[in-house]
């Protein structure tokens, strides 16, 4: 299996439909003094169905803003977004978000965490919606923890809870900021593997907000590059990797090269 | 074992009570000797727990009044604009009001019975628990909302399942206030104007005289005060053991 392959065919993201398309996004917040700070202006991008993109970029540079708009949670001061061809106007439960700050519900254990979404959809009877909740807590390696409070884990494990927590909804588009940021080189390795297979199997469209560019390379088909003043997208990057990933991509050349590449114009677009 | 422990400095002053009543340091008038307190009590037993039945109902009653309706309206506050601005000045007015200042009013149209006291507890109650329950929900993590509604919460379920539970810290410290207002409240009430309850107990004995009786009443409404906030206390610490505190 080569490292290095054209296009895939089931995974042509540029020729299959595109299910999100933002156009001219700007958001500016007003400030207490009266004036307004600008998060975002100008981001266009377009996400095909099915398709796994990461995104880069220095911190501050309007990548959670960027995913609140796409669910629906903070709207766009001007431009538009729309998903699955409708404009997004509040959050759908077809819209999933693993926030960056993995806020899971301190008063409800692991196991009920992650069932939450499904109870607040209605969807199964009890026992179904207790198999799915199983099901994902086994997958972020939570298991024998399902009945703890999430006081009595580390900031790692309640991200896993997150990231359980909003695939046990099932949504057709999953965004996640940062959401292996806390978790240990090993679990987070295990973890974007676990995503990949999700991803593959399932046919969800992912985006990824991510500060290593490695994980970004590994986990995305495109990578895109954000930057600050003015927070825009200032490159897209396709990644010429085989599915499924093997260990070896992580440190193959060019994956390393890739990733030089994208350093360079992260820092450039710093400084 | 360690909880009898830790409540020594209140056996000493009861000691220091007794001892000095019994040499008679003091006049028994003023203060009878803690033993004969005592004996009073069991001597009026009946007519007491009377007594304290009618005080905690009008004192319960009036807090599940005033209470519910306090969440109702600061559930009511924190999720509608309409309702804020029209409870929040009222509020605000009326907060500092001592509520004790209304109880000849609500005497006048009321009556002596219960329905004064348990709606003079119930104003009394009302404003602790509407204040915390306002403010606790809107100081609710707004990532906990969002990630609720990006599962597809409605607006009644973020409220529900969300706002109250993680608002219930504040609401909870706001129903441990209210009920110790209540309880000071009904008392204060009953020696204004009853003709049962432990207020009225305590007021009475003094005008006839009966020091002990007095005193029976007075400890009585000091313990059961205290066991009320206890209870409270460890409902508190039960429904809040999720809580992520310090030590
Ligand atoms: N609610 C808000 N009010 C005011 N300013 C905001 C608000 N949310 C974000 N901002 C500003 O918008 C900009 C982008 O913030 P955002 O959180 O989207 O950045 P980010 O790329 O996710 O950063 P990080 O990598 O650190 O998470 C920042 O300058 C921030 O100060
Ligand atoms: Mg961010």
């Amino acid at each position: 299996m080569g490292l290095v392959a054209e296009q895939q065919n089931q995974n042509a993201p540029k020729q299959a439909s595109p299910l999100i398309r933002i156009a001219g996004v700007a958001k500016s917040f007003p400030t207490p003094e009266g004036g307004s700070v600008t998060a975002l202006e100008a981001v266009d991008l377009t996400v095909a169905r099915g398709e796994f993109v990461s995104i880069v970029g220095p911190s501050g540079c309007g990548k959670s803003t960027l995913l609140y708009m796409i669910g629906g949670l903070v709207e766009p001061s001007s431009g538009s977004i729309e998903v699955g061809g409708s404009r997004v106007v509040g959050p759908d439960p077809k819209v999933g978000i693993v926030f960056q700050e993995f806020r899971i519900f301190p008063w409800k254990t692991v196991r009920s965490n992650v069932m939450f979404g499904l109870e607040l959809q209605g969807k199964g009877n009890a026992a179904e919606r207790l198999a799915i909740a199983d099901r994902y807590i086994e997958m972020v390696g939570l298991r024998g923890f399902e009945d703890r409070l999430p006081k009595e884990l580390s900031g790692g494990m309640k991200q896993r809870v997150a990231i359980a927590q909003t695939f046990a909804c099932d949504p057709d588009v999953v965004l996640m900021d940062e959401p292996l940021g806390s978790v240990d080189a090993l679990t987070r390795e295990k973890l974007q593997d676990e995503l990949l297979r999700i991803w593959r199997d399932s046919g969800k469209t992912i985006i990824v907000v991510t500060h290593s560019i490695e994980e970004a390379i590994y986990l995305g088909q495109r990578v895109v590059v954000m930057a600050p003043r003015p927070s825009r997208v200032i490159a897209t990057y396709d990644v010429h990797l085989d599915h499924p990933r093997t260990a070896e991509m992580r440190t193959a050349p060019e994956t390393a090269h890739l990733r030089n590449e994208i350093w360079n114009l992260v820092r450039g677009g710093v400084t | 074992m360690k909880a009898i422990l830790r409540l020594y400095p209140i056996g000493l002053i009861l000691l220091v009570w007794e001892l000095s009543t019994r040499a008679k340091l003091v006049d028994p008038m003023f203060l009878p000797p803690l033993s004969a307190a005592v004996v009073d009590f069991w001597a009026n037993l009946g007519l007491l727990m009377q007594d304290a039945l009618s005080s905690l109902m009008r004192a319960g009653a009036g807090l599940l009044i005033g209470g519910g309706i306090g969440l109702v309206v600061g559930m009511a506050m924190a999720r509608s604009k309409l309702a804020e601005s029209f409870f929040d000045p009222l509020i605000s007015a009326l907060f500092p009001t001592p509520k004790l200042a209304l109880f000849p009013l609500l005497m006048v149209w009321l009556g002596l019975g219960n329905g004064s006291k348990i709606a003079l507890v119930a104003l009394t109650a009302f404003f602790p628990i509407v204040i915390n329950t306002y403010s606790g929900m809107k100081g609710v993590d707004k990532f906990l909302i969002w990630n609720a509604r990006t599962k597809g919460a409605s607006s009644f379920q973020v409220l529900t399942r969300v706002m109250a539970p993680a608002a219930l810290p504040f609401i909870f410290a706001g129903v441990r206030i209210a009920t110790s207002f209540s309880f000071l409240l009904v008392v204060a009430a009953e020696m204004l104007g009853s003709t049962d309850g432990l207020g009225f107990r305590i007021l009475y004995a003094q005008r006839t005289f009966e020091a002990n009786t007095m005193y029976a009443a007075i400890l009585f409404v000091a313990v059961l005060g205290y066991v009320v906030d206890r209870i409270v206390g460890l409902i508190g610490r039960r429904l809040l053991a999720w809580q992520d505190t310090a030590a």
